[in-house]
């Protein structure tokens, strides 16, 4: 516990006082730090902590957020007097709020010692390794950069319906950029492993086999040719390649979006909106994976939600407030970068669920196509469904062969319309790490399919290529 | 945060680097910012926000540690001290070279005390710019369904940075800023799009020109169709032309050159540009929203010529940079609290040309007209090569004369070559709101990909 209950009964009495049916207050003391090489030498440390609370007051449909740095209590107090009294007109007279009772639950996930505690020779040595692995890889790499990234955020959450609960997660993220230079020609490569707990986790995953990937990558593109462009079939990856579905259809989901009906899915619930060998799961409730949670930044339990099953949409994801607008029940998504942000319903670790098709046959059916084997970052607008992503690394397939590598392609495309052309799903299921920007801040979110294959998407690559 | 205060807070932690054998450094940020957003007619969100945030740079010769809080009380601050020291010494093993500098007390150029204003607006009256940001959008034009993104914001923030030299600067700034954006449908098709505007004067918010922008560029989008693959001249709008420029700036900084990451590295004095480009930096032009009387290490404030008729000037600098690399010194510092100490721009000003906008559309017989980067520059920009690839829409233009919107085509390049490629300039900037200040750019071929 950061705060004292007594304070917070307060404070959540004082946000009540001029007639909101709900207040809550999110309470946060976040660490988080950075330690990167270059030129092989340790370059960049840095800590910070962030500490701060979140004050939200519902009126109906309405929404009151104010924040403060001032812990103390006369400074909640005037936070949540101040958002009492910034609705114009707001005479009412709201009762005290119920008398906090502290939940518990068990965690399912495991962390190790806290970061500020962590042994930091043991960090540069992962870092070091990173750097000599890719350097020794190939005579081309130009520059080294890899970055241990780790955050350690303490919450305690309370609303004006007597929750009170608190919560402590960690994140550990491994990031490696790396620069070549051949024939004249530079390019990069940049990937990133993590998961949702402390960084000891990297003494056992293979950073060898990381560096020498990001190595080979930056390489391949130096001799790809430039993507061609067209409406073509393209087979997409398992693990990142499930961005696409976040992007294409994961936003669209988000009770922030389809309250405010600027999402395609809305009224489709029940409703055919993706072909029939498509089933996909929003799960808060994988052991240290990296979307994961225990409770919501709203205080509720976390749930694994089935969004869409055998084509067919069954739930949105839905946050409090989500759950006001469209009468539906929360999904224990209710997501924040921090306490500056208000919560907004937002993904965990999205995935399309394992099919029965083989990758190897699936490769096997197309005569000429797209395999986009690492996708980069996408946008879409939920409103329109709207969606692009880059590609960074990508292969022809002629004949169904998997052939030359090419760079510099972008899929196209819209979300329903997408997802009605998935005509194959793989057996293997694999998920990655993201990090996603949206309403409520940057978080992470995990991403996963097995390889999917459109029967058709436009391909931007470069005229005459 | 009243001035006293932070000095007083900084004064123990000077003596602490003094006893310690380092130079410290504060960089204080805050500020308090007001969302108004309303839904379907009705308010939905009020957000108000005040943060307050100091970070730490903590020099040992030639390494350097940093430490940030958002805690400003004295025992916070002191283990904020500490932790940067650690960080510091933790680095000082390995760390080469000459001690870095900071910047010495001095007066400034231009104190640009007019970027602040002091103006009580009756909360009426904010939320009246709010309800009408979207409840006018709602009217506007039938084929409007919603509106999904509309928020009006007022915000003020201060910058503060004291160092162990007896360095002690303070400045603020304030403004007005909105935006709504639409989403219309027409049959089957529907697009998305808006406009924004920023003020520090709340009397010039014109809700009813930001919202018939709005209306008028969604509509405009409708029935949108393909368009075929090939090498097009292009005009991009004013409006997306920040976003390339963007892309050039990374390499214009003296950090990506020494850590060998710059496209430009080894071409100072060469031209890298059409002769029609000049480009500066400039700190104190009063239209952009990146001015400021000082960098984040408290240097004055200078202009920079970045391109001149094409020929690359100089890159940004801050002191530690300029001293190691002999170069001259930009004043170009960049970092907040919670970051390194990097280099940035300030304000980035094109010269304006003379062509008014209908002669670059009618300056060949068919063009495509740039409006809108629909992908993301992170996702579609390769720094490393300098390579880019961004889905874009816009307008079919021939023979000077609009012939329908078009999309689902994807532009690409080299960053250099396009900026080789550049045949016009036009003579009215960009709108206000953006610390790029650039007019329509004329392109003599860009290659698009759609359909085949």
């Amino acid at each position: 516990m950061i705060l004292s209950p007594v304070v917070l009964q307060k404070t959540l009495d004082a946000g009540l006082s001029s007639g909101a049916d709900f207040a809550d207050v999110f309470i946060e003391d976040s660490w988080s730090g950075q330690l990167s090489l270059l030129d092989g030498k340790p370059q960049k440390a840095i800590v910070g902590e962030l500490y701060g609370a979140g004050l939200r007051l519902f009126f109906g449909h309405e929404i009151i957020y104010v924040t403060t740095n001032d812990l103390s209590e006369a400074g909640l107090l005037k936070a949540a007097l101040q958002a009492a009294r910034s609705r114009p007109g707001a005479s009412g007279r709201g009762g005290p709020a119920v008398p906090l009772i502290r939940h518990t639950f068990d965690s399912i996930h495991v962390f190790g010692e806290k970061p500020w505690e962590g042994d930091c020779d043991k960090k540069l040595r992962w870092l070091r390794g990173l750097d000599q692995y890719a350097r020794a890889r190939s005579s081309s790499v130009t520059q080294v950069e890899p970055s241990l990234l780790e955050k350690f955020q303490r919450v305690q959450i309370v609303n004006s319906q007597g929750l009170a609960v608190d919560d402590e997660r960690a994140y550990s993220r491994l990031t490696l950029d790396v620069r070549v230079e051949h024939e004249g020609l530079k390019e990069g490569f940049h990937d990133n492993m993590g998961h949702m707990g402390t960084s000891e986790i990297f003494d056992r995953w293979d950073l060898k086999k990381f560096a020498e990937n990001v190595v080979d990558k930056a390489l391949m593109l130096t001799t790809a040719k430039f993507a061609p462009a067209g409406e073509m079939p393209v087979l997409i990856d398992n693990g990142f390649g499930g961005v696409i579905f976040h992007e294409a259809s994961g936003h669209g989901l988000e009770t922030t979006s389809v309250a405010k009906e600027a999402s395609i899915f809305c009224g489709k619930l029940g409703q055919k909106v993706a072909s029939d060998v498509v089933t996909a799961i929003d799960d808060g409730t994988i052991a240290n994976g990296w979307g994961s949670l225990s409770i919501d930044d709203e205080g509720r339990p976390t749930q694994k939600t089935t969004l869409i099953e055998n084509g067919v949409l069954k739930s949105y994801i839905v946050d409090e407030m989500g759950s006001r607008q469209t009468g539906l029940a929360a999904t224990g998504s209710g997501r924040r970068q921090s306490y500056k942000f208000a919560p907004a319903s937002r993904m965990r670790n999205t995935y399309i669920a394992a099919g029965k098709d083989k990758f190897e046959d699936m490769i096997r059916d197309v005569d000429y196509g797209l395999y986009a084997k690492k996708m980069g970052g996408g946008s879409v607008q939920p409103g329109t469904g709207d969606f692009n992503f880059a590609v960074q690394e990508a292969y022809i397939i002629r004949n169904g062969r998997i052939e030359e590598p090419v760079k510099g392609a972008t899929l196209i495309g819209r979300g329903i319309d997408a997802l009605g052309k998935i005509t194959h799903v793989s057996d293997e299921l694999e998920l990655a790490c993201g990090m996603c920007g949206s309403v409520s801040g940057t978080i992470p979110a995990a991403v996963g399919q097995p390889q999917i294959l459109v029967s058709s998407l436009l391909v931007g690559g470069r005229a005459g290529a | 945060m009243s001035t006293d205060v932070l000095r007083e807070a900084f004064e123990p932690l000077k003596d602490l680097a003094k006893k310690d054998g380092v130079e410290v450094e504060m960089l204080a940020v805050g500020g308090e910012r007001l969302a108004l957003a309303f839904s379907k007619r009705k308010m939905q969100t009020f957000e108000s926000s005040e943060s307050r945030t100091a970070g730490l740079r903590v020099v040992d010769g030639p390494a350097q540690g940093y430490a940030s809080t958002e805690n400003l009380s004295a025992d916070s601050l002191v283990r904020c001290y500490r932790e940067a020291l650690q960080n510091a010494r933790m680095l000082r093993a390995e760390a080469e070279g000459p001690p870095i500098p900071l910047a010495e007390p001095s007066s400034l150029t231009d104190a640009m005390t007019d970027l602040f204003v002091e103006q009580a607006i009756d909360i009426e009256k904010k939320m009246e710019v709010a309800r009408d940001l979207e409840g006018k959008a709602l009217a506007a034009d039938p084929r409007v369904q919603s509106v999904p993104y509309s928020r009006f914001s007022e915000g003020a923030g201060w910058i503060r940075v004291l160092n162990s030299r007896g360095l002690d600067r303070f400045h603020r700034t304030s403004g007005f800023s909105g935006y709504t954006y639409v989403l219309a449908k027409d049959g089957e098709t529907s697009k998305m799009d808006g406009d924004a505007f920023f003020t520090r004067d709340f009397g010039k918010v014109n809700v009813d020109e930001v919202v018939q922008e709005a209306v008028r560029r969604t509509v405009a989008r409708l029935g949108a169709r393909k368009i075929k693959t090939g090498h097009w001249p292009v005009l991009l709008d004013r409006d997306v032309a920040p976003s390339f420029l963007s892309m050039l700036l990374g390499s214009l900084s003296a950090k990506s050159v020494l850590e060998n990451k710059s496209l430009l590295k080894g071409k100072a004095g060469e031209a890298i540009a059409s002769s029609v480009l000049t480009i500066i930096d400039d700190p104190f032009e009063r239209g952009g929203t990146g001015g400021r009387p000082f960098d984040d290490e408290g240097s004055p404030s200078r202009k920079t010529p970045l391109i001149e008729k094409g020929v690359l000037q100089n890159f940004f600098t801050n002191l530690e940079l300029a001293a190691k690399m002999n170069l001259p010194h930009t004043a170009s510092a960049s970092r907040g609290p919670s970051s390194e100490m990097g280099v940035g721009p300030s304000n980035i000003v094109v010269e304006r040309g003379l062509m008014t906008r209908e002669q670059m559309l009618s300056s060949a017989p068919r063009l495509l007209w740039i409006t809108e980067l629909t992908g993301s520059l992170h996702a579609g920009f390769n720094s490393a090569s300098g390579n880019f690839s961004v889905p874009a829409e816009g307008f079919l233009v021939e023979n000077g004369t609009i012939v329908g919107p078009v999309d689902q085509f994807v532009i690409s390049g080299h960053i250099l070559d396009l900026m080789k490629k550049v045949t016009g300039v036009g003579e009215t900037y960009n709108k206000p709101g953006s610390s790029v200040l650039v007019p329509d750019l004329m392109i003599s071929e860009l290659s698009i990909a759609g359909e085949s």
